[in-house]
């Protein structure tokens, strides 16, 4: 569904990318480790459509439709959803607003404000985040773990073709982590044919999100392939060894 | 040949009618027939008189903005209210139109907003009001009435927060003033419901030259309003209003203004407010419109423990300058104030922050803040910050911060990647960026202050 | 970086070149100082510290201006000062940033001790802003020592006059340690420990 054909991304005349393929079927679920300075995170950002990045070779399709010519609204539209690591402040904006607003878009169709409030409420209560936090400013104030959370929720009410969890589980307690994964997977029970890729660190969060690949990035480009063993090889090994 | 000059262009739409209006020009003969026209007892013409002398002795301020095109020898200063030409509503311009449809102003508003009628028909929603506020024994009248039927208080408030010689547009005013709101509200008395200043019945709004007075004695409360954000035509370029506000002992008072002018007008506005012991008053200031605004809306913290905030929020697009900013003077101890400004610059816009925050000697335990805040959308437009901070006592404290950055491309990617169009992920930006401020505005000024805004953002991305 | 030291009153008028980096310490006397700092090239930097210690019958004017002509320049200006006596000062500042120079930051920050009942200040940071990429502010605070860093030190055993002095030369410090030319810091050292 998701495929990304000998990707090359550049920063100015640094390559960050060596050419990285990768193919998402429906409903699979993808974890890419790797060391920092890899290029994971710079993979989902190159996938969301962030400006700073250049393409300089390679193709990314979406069922069927080139990502690389659309604008990050259009690619939204499209069906990919990428979870930030850091998400940013909106000040004065509210989480549910601005949600509403998303929703309104991707579903090309309207929602009254009320009844989109009952439907946030009912997933934020799910994923156990406190009610005034979606009329709260976006992000604004919000602990790690809260922010997170919010981002879940987001993939949540956007329900996506295919999600990005850039290092989700990075500064969430163990507590956190399982209700973030939870909710993970509970989106994709109601959407069987989503798929995920979960760019991590650490091998934590693969016990709760199980993962059907897994691809070790290492500068730049993927370096090693297997199922759910190489986790634990990773974990034993460590990343240089690989 | 028809003589098709003013007097007969929009006869031509609508039952022709006597007009009266001054000729062009300030004079003391136009000054004196003002006046007799309203039937002002002496003292008010002594004064208008006075006021005359001040304002041809003083000299135009070298600050500001660009004031060098305005010929006071060709504006006419006075037009007979109820005579006030029709204009039809062919005659408005497309573009207005089209906002009141894109924001929403109601039917029965647009035709009062463009200038097509002298009056607002609001007798029914006015009407139980009115009532309510006679038996709390709070007055609301125009000031041409006030003159008329409260002269003691008039006289004994009018001038004194705003004085004659405080600069050549207060004097202006006070020369040739005419409509504006007179309003007194008596001790212990708290108006839940804001004051329109269009509910004010028989005499029309939004004159040029009007002159409010806001009394309000001790432990009342009182919201007064004004204007609105949908664009608003007038065929007269100068605007210079006066606004005096005194608010006595641990009275209550929010004033807010929120401007539209269309571009030819310029919007130059004294307003002040003098704050007694625990007072509070509160300044909502949105400017949108006009050519040039200069207006700083002040305070005098006489009385210990008197509070001062102004929030204002200011947009400059293609040819307009916004020079707007706050004064306040701290004359007595723990007096606190509180200046938030936003401020906006698209298309070749202009924006200008003057302030001035002064803590006089013995005004110990005083607190000040101001927080300025300017987006610049695009590489032709400006933004200045202009404060100027006097201390002379050591016991103060006083904080000023000023920004200006562009839209965070960070929050824009975020907001787009969520399924916004970066015209969409501007509007939620910019109107998340003045939240603070629209958050004290009346429910219907804040509703349609951030459709304008989005309307704003659809000519601003490329 | 390279370091400049203006220690009286005068107008200096100083252009800082492509690529150039500029360290400028003032110390505000008793009289008017005048420092205008021109940006004229690509990746020019410039830093503007000034310090004032104003006391007795001191009337000390400092005016600084950074004007950032083209693309890519850089500049800060910090201006701390503790007032005593009967002294006043006029602290102002002006951050120009003209139509041409884009991806510029600026920042301007004017702190001000207020140590006696006599003295008096006016502060008047300003900016004048007609490009969009841009990242430049002011800040401006004016206040007295804080009372709980005084109680503080005293409860260590202190007195009022030491804790008052440790405090103040911390507060002077922020700046002073910035001025990474140690001929220099010294020489300004000198003058306002005095």
């Amino acid at each position: 569904m998701l495929r990304i054909k000998r990707l090359e991304v550049r920063v100015g005349k640094k390559k960050i990318l060596q050419g990285v393929d990768l193919t998402v079927k429906k409903g699979e679920v993808i974890a890419i480790m790797g060391p920092n300075g890899s290029g994971k995170s710079t993979l989902a950002y190159v996938l969301a459509g962030h400006p700073r990045y250049k393409v300089s070779k390679g193709k990314v399709s979406l069922e069927g439709k080139n990502l690389l010519k659309m604008s990050p609204d259009k690619r939204s539209k499209a069906g990919l959803f990428m979870a930030f690591q850091y998400p940013v402040t909106v000040a004065g904006v509210t989480l549910s607003n601005f949600l509403r607003l998303a929703y309104e878009n991707n579903m090309n169709k309207k929602i009254a404000p009320f009844k989109f409030r009952e439907i946030l409420n009912k997933k934020a209560k799910r994923l156990k985040i406190k009610p005034e936090l979606t009329e709260r400013s976006l992000n604004e104030g919000f602990s790690g773990g809260e922010k997170k959370k919010a981002e879940i929720l987001q993939m949540a009410i956007l329900t996506p073709k295919v999600a990005i969890l850039d290092e989700t589980d990075s500064g969430l307690d163990i507590d956190a982590l399982k209700i973030v994964a939870k909710g993970v997977n509970q989106i994709r029970k109601e959407n069987p044919k989503m798929g995920v890729v979960v760019i991590t660190h650490y091998q934590r969060v693969l016990r709760y999100i199980k993962p059907d690949k897994v691809l070790v990035m290492k500068k730049g480009k993927i370096v090693k392939s297997g199922g759910k063993e190489l986790v634990k090889e990773l974990e034993k090994k460590g990343y240089e060894k690989i | 040949m028809k003589k098709f000059d003013e007097d007969y262009k929009y006869g031509f739409y609508d039952k022709v009618r006597p007009k009266f209006k001054t000729k062009k020009g300030l004079s003391e003969a136009v000054v004196r027939v003002i006046s007799k026209k309203k039937g002002e007892p002496k003292w008010m013409l002594d004064y208008r008189l006075k006021a005359l002398k001040v304002f041809e002795k003083k000299s135009m301020p070298r600050w500001g903005g660009d004031l060098s095109k305005i010929d006071f020898e060709k504006l006419t200063y006075y037009v007979d209210p109820t005579e006030k030409k029709q204009k039809s509503w062919q005659e408005v311009p497309d573009k207005i139109k089209e906002t009141f449809e894109k924001i929403g102003v109601p039917e029965a508003e647009r035709k009062f907003l463009a200038g097509v009628e002298s009056q607002y028909d609001s007798e029914v929603v006015y009407g139980s009001l009115k009532k309510e506020l006679k038996s709390l024994g709070v007055m609301f009248m125009s000031m041409d009435e006030a003159v008329k039927k409260q002269p003691k208080l008039v006289k004994k408030y009018i001038g004194t927060v705003i004085p004659v010689g405080d600069n050549k547009f207060a004097a202006l005013n006070s020369a040739v003033w005419s409509g504006g709101s007179f309003v007194y509200v008596p001790s212990g008395v708290k108006i839940d419901k804001p004051l329109q200043a269009y509910f004010r019945i028989n005499s029309p709004s939004f004159g040029q030259f009007e002159r409010t007075l806001i009394i309000v004695e001790e432990e009342a409360e009182v919201h007064y309003s004004e204007g609105c954000s949908a664009p608003r035509f007038s065929d007269e370029s100068l605007h210079a209003a006066v606004v005096e506000i005194i608010v006595k002992k641990k009275a209550r008072v929010q004033y807010t203004t929120v401007q539209n002018w269309y571009k030819n007008i310029y919007n130059l506005v004294t307003k002040r407010a003098w704050v007694g012991e625990k007072g509070e008053m509160i300044w909502t200031d949105a400017n949108l419109g006009s050519k040039l605004t200069m207006k700083y809306p002040s305070f005098i913290l006489a009385g210990k423990g008197a509070r001062g905030e102004t929030l204002s929020v200011a947009v400059a697009n293609e040819a307009q300058h916004q020079d707007v900013g706050s004064k306040v003077i701290h004359l007595a101890e723990d007096t606190k104030s509180l200046i938030v400004s936003k401020s906006i610059s698209l298309n070749g816009g202009r924006n200008s922050y003057r302030g001035l925050v002064q803590i006089n000697k013995g005004a110990a335990g005083s607190k000040s803040k101001v927080i300025c805040d300017a987006l610049i959308l695009d590489a032709k437009s400006r933004s200045d910050t202009y404060p100027t901070n006097k201390i002379f006592e050591k016991k103060v404290s006083l904080e000023h911060e000023a920004t200006v950055s562009k839209v965070g491309e960070e929050q824009l990617f975020y907001l787009m990647s969520r399924g916004l169009s970066e015209q969409e992920a501007m509007g939620v930006i910019v109107n998340g960026f003045i939240e603070p401020v629209v958050k004290k505005l009346p429910m219907e000024y804040a509703v349609e202050m951030n459709r304008l805004i989005e309307l704003e953002m659809e000519g601003s991305v490329g | 970086m390279k370091w400049q030291l203006v220690d009286k009153p005068g107008k200096y008028n100083i252009k800082v070149k492509v690529g150039e980096e500029l360290g400028v310490v003032v110390i505000g006397k008793n009289g008017e100082t005048n420092i205008i700092v021109e940006l004229m090239g690509k990746g020019a930097r410039a830093c503007v510290l000034g310090v004032i210690v104003g006391k007795r019958k001191d009337k000390i004017i400092l005016d600084t201006k950074t004007v950032h002509k083209v693309a890519n320049t850089h500049a800060e200006t910090e201006v701390y000062g503790v007032m005593r006596g009967k002294a006043i000062a006029e602290v102002s500042g002006i951050i120009k940033i003209e139509k041409k120079a884009q991806r510029v930051t600026d920042f301007l920050t004017e702190k001000i001790l207020l140590l006696s009942d006599e003295a008096q200040v006016v502060v008047e940071p300003a900016l004048e802003i007609e490009a969009d990429e841009v990242r430049a502010s002011h800040a401006a605070t004016v206040a007295p020592i804080d009372k709980k860093q005084t109680f503080y030190l005293t409860s260590r055993g202190l007195s009022e006059i030491e804790a008052e002095k440790m405090i103040v030369r911390g507060f002077l410090e922020t700046v002073m340690k910035k001025i990474k030319d140690d001929k220099i810091r010294k020489l300004v050292g000198e003058e306002i420990y005095a």
